[in-house]
């Protein structure tokens, strides 16, 4: 009888879970999401898209006589929620109707000055247009337009119906079907018919070299772009802004709560840790500030890309800018990255498993006019492993320039390269 | 009732090639009592193992099903296939990439049937963890 593991645990190079369960788990998951999606779409499509729509469209015209108005409220799980509504009368052909309405949507909304706003258009014993149903003479209403919640409201659900049916669909595809078979399908699918390079990644693992070749070099065929440029220092200005801005603030309460003689002791204490961590913050993005602030980029060309093992390639490196170095390194450096699920958090692991220095200068100082400028050959080790990409795990070729400064913040810059399967500086036949 | 056993043989009993060669294989069945198969299925293809989760593609598949009115299970069934030229067979630090030859049986009644042989594609040598870097080179 087959045995069923409903958790998965990692153990050595294999993994303790059941697929059918895992599988049945996600088909229920799914299946949930088509049923409750569909279930509040349906209620909210035809309660409100479909009678503004109607009401817009369908609805005839009459005059109405406002009876009365107010605001009606309706409080759930704590929150209050209003609507406005009015009492009106008005005929269609010999009878009268007298009926509670406003707009067709009828939303609540939390604000309540806004549905007396709507409400003082209207006065008690006037006439205004108003509009009935022509199936049913004793439904009306008194404005007549779009609602966001008619119209975008739809959407989330409409979202997880899409989700739970593109799951489902996905499910009943590969049901019975091996790994491999499921592999199949899903690389079939994978492929793109605008992209240029679609041939090459039918290989699926091997990276594209599109980075490497998109911008002409001034001196050798192809500049090569940093890695991630500035996405570092954009996030951690960005963690640094918004975690000492809360911290802060909490700040601020502590101190005008001891100036005010209530002072909270056990706050004071507890935010110390926060504070140092925002300092700490401050001080990385400081450096990474100063660090973008006073080193130029650097730039990199190269002879050709991709690359491939045993081959020789030319490289030219410029730094611009007044500095004064210690040491200014290149390194060619090779990174295996795997990625991993740790109960729910998902991982990743970096295992640097080559690093060549292959340009190095001591003690020198650089200006405007005499920037450092070398252009130097380079060789890819021998049966290297080439570039490698798959969905959670990758082996990846970069060039990592390191300047060691006198009186200024030591930098690091990467720029990604890639190295195709071949010998001696060739593909492989 | 024992389960089927399935033997595959490289050509030869060449394990190791270059992107672009032919790999040539055969696939059997070992089974002491008849079985009715609903499928037989085998693929060359690469998974990675180490400590990131697992990823795998196809090469090449073929799928058997008693409806081959060519198909004779009880004798062995052959396998060819040009290699890709990449991945290649990679012994890193914490990612590897295995190719290997898999055959998956279906019985009509009772659990499936697995079997796989690896080879080598390529000769990337094994890799190990960086050493602190070497000292200096050469100033351009």
């Amino acid at each position: 009888m087959p045995r069923f593991r409903f958790f998965s645990k990692k153990r050595g190079e294999h993994r303790t879970t059941s697929e059918v369960g895992a599988r049945a788990a996600l088909g229920v998951s799914f299946a949930v999401l088509v049923v409750v999606g569909g279930y509040i779409l349906a209620q909210v499509v035809g309660r409100v898209t479909i009678s503004e729509w109607r009401a817009n469209h369908e609805f005839a015209a009459a005059e109405a006589v406002v009876l009365d108005k107010q605001v009606i409220a309706s409080t759930e799980e704590g929150y209050t929620k209003y609507r406005p509504e009015l009492k009106f009368r008005y005929s269609v052909g010999e009878k009268e109707h007298t009926v509670l309405g406003y707009d067709a949507a009828g939303v609540y909304t939390t604000d309540r000055e806004d549905c007396e706003e709507l409400l003082a258009e209207f006065e008690v014993g006037e006439k205004y247009p108003c509009w009935y149903d022509p199936q049913n003479a004793g439904r009306a209403v008194l404005v007549r337009g779009y609602s966001w919640a008619a119209w975008v409201v739809p959407l989330l659900p409409a979202a997880f119906v899409a989700v739970g049916f593109g799951g489902l669909t996905y499910l009943f595809l590969t049901w019975g079907k091996s790994a491999e078979h499921r592999a199949l399908i899903q690389q079939a699918t994978n492929l793109d018919i605008f992209d240029p390079h679609a041939p090459r990644r039918r290989d699926p693992a091997l990276p594209p070299t599109d980075d490497g070749t998109n911008s002409p070099g001034t001196t050798l065929k192809f500049r090569i772009p940093p890695s991630a440029p500035g996405w570092d220092l954009m996030f951690l200005s960005a963690v640094c802004v918004g975690w000492n801005t809360l911290v802060g603030w909490f700040l601020y309460r502590v101190l005008v709560g001891h100036l005010g003689s209530r002072g909270d002791y056990v706050l004071t204490i507890g935010i110390v840790p926060f504070v140092g961590v925002g300092g700490y913050l401050l001080y990385r993005a400081g450096k990474q500030l100063l660090i973008a602030g006073g080193v130029s980029p650097t730039v990199v060309e190269i002879s050709s890309n991709p690359l491939y093992p045993g081959g020789n390639y030319e490289l030219f490196v410029r730094q611009p800018g007044r500095l004064s170095f210690s040491r200014f390194t290149v390194a060619l450096a090779c990174d295996e990255e795997a990625t991993f699920r740790q109960g729910t958090n998902s991982r990743t692991h970096c295992e640097r498993v080559v690093e060549n220095e292959i340009f190095r200068r001591d003690a020198f100082v650089t200006d405007r006019q005499d920037p450092l400028s070398a252009r130097f050959t380079f060789r890819v080790p021998d049966g290297a492993m080439h570039s490698f990409q798959s969905e959670h795990n990758a082996v990846k070729w970069k060039l990592v320039v390191r300047g060691v400064l006198n009186h200024w913040p030591d930098f690091e810059r990467s720029y990604s390269l890639v190295v195709y399967p071949g010998r001696n500086g060739a593909p492989h036949a | 009732m024992i389960a089927p056993g399935i033997t595959i043989l490289f050509e030869g009993g060449r394990r190791t090639f270059e992107p672009g060669d032919l790999l040539t294989a055969e696939y059997r069945i070992d089974s002491l009592v008849p079985i009715e198969i609903k499928a037989l299925e085998a693929s060359v293809m690469w998974y990675t193992a180490g400590k990131g989760d697992e990823d795998l593609a196809v090469h090449h598949f073929v799928r058997h099903t008693p409806d081959d009115s060519l198909l004779d299970f009880r004798r062995p069934q052959s396998l060819r296939t040009i290699l890709p030229i990449g991945p290649l067979s990679y012994d890193g630090a914490i990612v590897k990439v295995r190719w290997c030859v898999r055959v998956r049986l279906f019985p009509l009644r009772g659990r499936e049937s697995v079997s796989e042989e690896l080879f080598q594609l390529g000769r990337v040598p094994q890799a190990v963890v960086r050493t602190p870097p070497p000292v200096v080179l050469e100033d351009a």
